[in-house]
């Protein structure tokens, strides 16, 4: 193997272990959740996207054949940590704002306070509210 | 203060179970081939052997044996054999499957027979292969006088074999690399990623923490199967590791959705 292809392995290599540890020390470093979800959500899929472009370059360059399920991998990741993170968000939401499971780091114990353009923060209401209340009217 | 009571027993119980097994782990059997010496030659084979030759196929299939010569075993499945060509064939579709006639490559009395003659060479050009060399002992391995002996020197492990040896298609990273090195490095950074993630997981206050913590804990296992797949130079693991990612992103997505509405499929 070419040792500046080497070289770039080790690299990306180092980088994605480096990042993955930095979002897993972040989350179990920083004081809540909205805190935590930076750093899985971003550094590790940062991290995991780097171990798997060296797996995508090694493999070829070690006599085998290009496969894609490395891409694959990295665009379901990329695609889906924002939309888990955003899951996580909202149920950390919804649960402050209802009073339930409340995180002492947060400053908040007894829910949310309501959001200035009214309505309610972007979570349900458990059947108890309209969907049709909360919206508010379109004005074209 | 239940639950943590049973997480704290599950775990004194695995830690437990861990060392007993660990402790007991026996040496590899080793199981006898042979349970009293080498099996004896059957008398069956030698009795019949000069008794009943073999009918070959060509003698069976143009000139039938008188009913004498065949072996009794051979003949129940020869009778039928006769009207095997002409129209007494199409007549004779009438007859269960099993009474068709064998087919001519096998031998019909070979059964109670004995062994099956020697495989003739079927390699073009040659018509018979050299004949088979006479067994020769082995040299003996060489014996070192003197100087260190190294352990698993002679068994043909060399540096940068993997345990598994899964993907000897590919060339492993060199132990003592750069590679090699960043290799280790990487598992790691992941390995201690993931006790963070699992210390997230156990300490975490809210059901969100927790649920981040499993979301992350998957992800760090992903890339451990990469960088594993790339420290053994095997391609088997991709599969797992696409799985892994989707379930993971579904079971993030399903625990979410409980919290909100307190249901899962409505």
């Amino acid at each position: 193997m070419n040792l500046a292809v080497e070289l770039l392995i080790a690299f990306l290599l180092v980088i994605g272990g480096f990042f993955i540890l930095v979002g897993s020390w972040g989350l179990a470093r920083l004081p809540s959740l909205m805190t935590r979800l930076h750093g899985p959500t971003k550094a590790t899929t940062l991290g995991v996207g780097g171990c798997l472009i060296a797996s995508m370059i090694y493999f070829p360059a070690s006599g085998g054949a290009l496969s894609a399920h490395e891409l694959l991998i990295t665009i379901f990741l990329l695609l889906t940590a924002p939309i888990s993170a955003n899951m996580m968000a909202k149920a950390h939401l919804h649960r402050q704002g209802h009073g339930i499971d409340p995180n002492p780091s947060d400053d908040i114990v007894e829910g949310l306070p309501a959001p200035t353009s009214g309505g309610d923060w972007s979570t349900f209401q458990g059947g108890s509210c309209e969907p049709a209340a909360r919206t508010p009217p379109h004005t074209d | 203060m239940t639950i943590r009571f049973v997480i704290r027993a599950l775990a004194v119980l695995g830690a437990a179970a861990t060392l007993a097994t660990c402790a007991s782990s026996p040496e590899a059997p080793h199981y006898p081939i042979h349970a009293d010496g080498p099996p004896a030659p059957a008398p069956a084979q030698a009795a019949a052997s000069p008794a009943a030759p073999l009918p070959s196929g060509e003698g069976e299939r143009d000139a039938p044996h008188p009913v004498s010569e065949v072996p009794p075993t051979a003949r129940a499945a020869a009778t039928p054999a006769t009207p095997v060509r002409g129209r007494q064939e199409v007549r004779g579709a009438v007859r269960p499957v099993n009474d068709a006639p064998p087919p001519r490559t096998v031998r019909v009395s070979s059964i109670e027979g004995g062994a099956p003659e020697a495989p003739t060479s079927t390699v073009t050009g040659a018509a018979a292969g050299p004949a088979p060399e006479a067994f020769t002992e082995p040299p003996p391995p060489p014996v070192r006088s003197g100087g260190a002996v190294t352990a698993g020197a002679d068994s043909g492990i060399e540096a940068g074999d993997t345990v598994s040896g899964i993907g000897r298609g590919f060339q492993m990273p060199v132990q003592g690399s750069i590679l090699s090195l960043s290799l280790g490095f990487a598992l790691a950074c992941i390995s201690v990623a993931m006790l963070l993630s699992l210390f997230r997981l156990v300490r975490g206050p809210t059901s969100g923490d927790r649920i981040l913590a499993v979301d992350t804990l998957t992800i760090n296992v992903i890339a451990l199967i990469m960088v594993f797949g790339i420290a053994e130079a095997t391609a088997t693991f991709f599969e797992a590791a696409l799985l892994l990612a989707m379930v993971a992103f579904v079971a993030t997505v399903a625990y979410c959705k409980f919290l909100l509405r307190g249901d899962i499929i409505e």
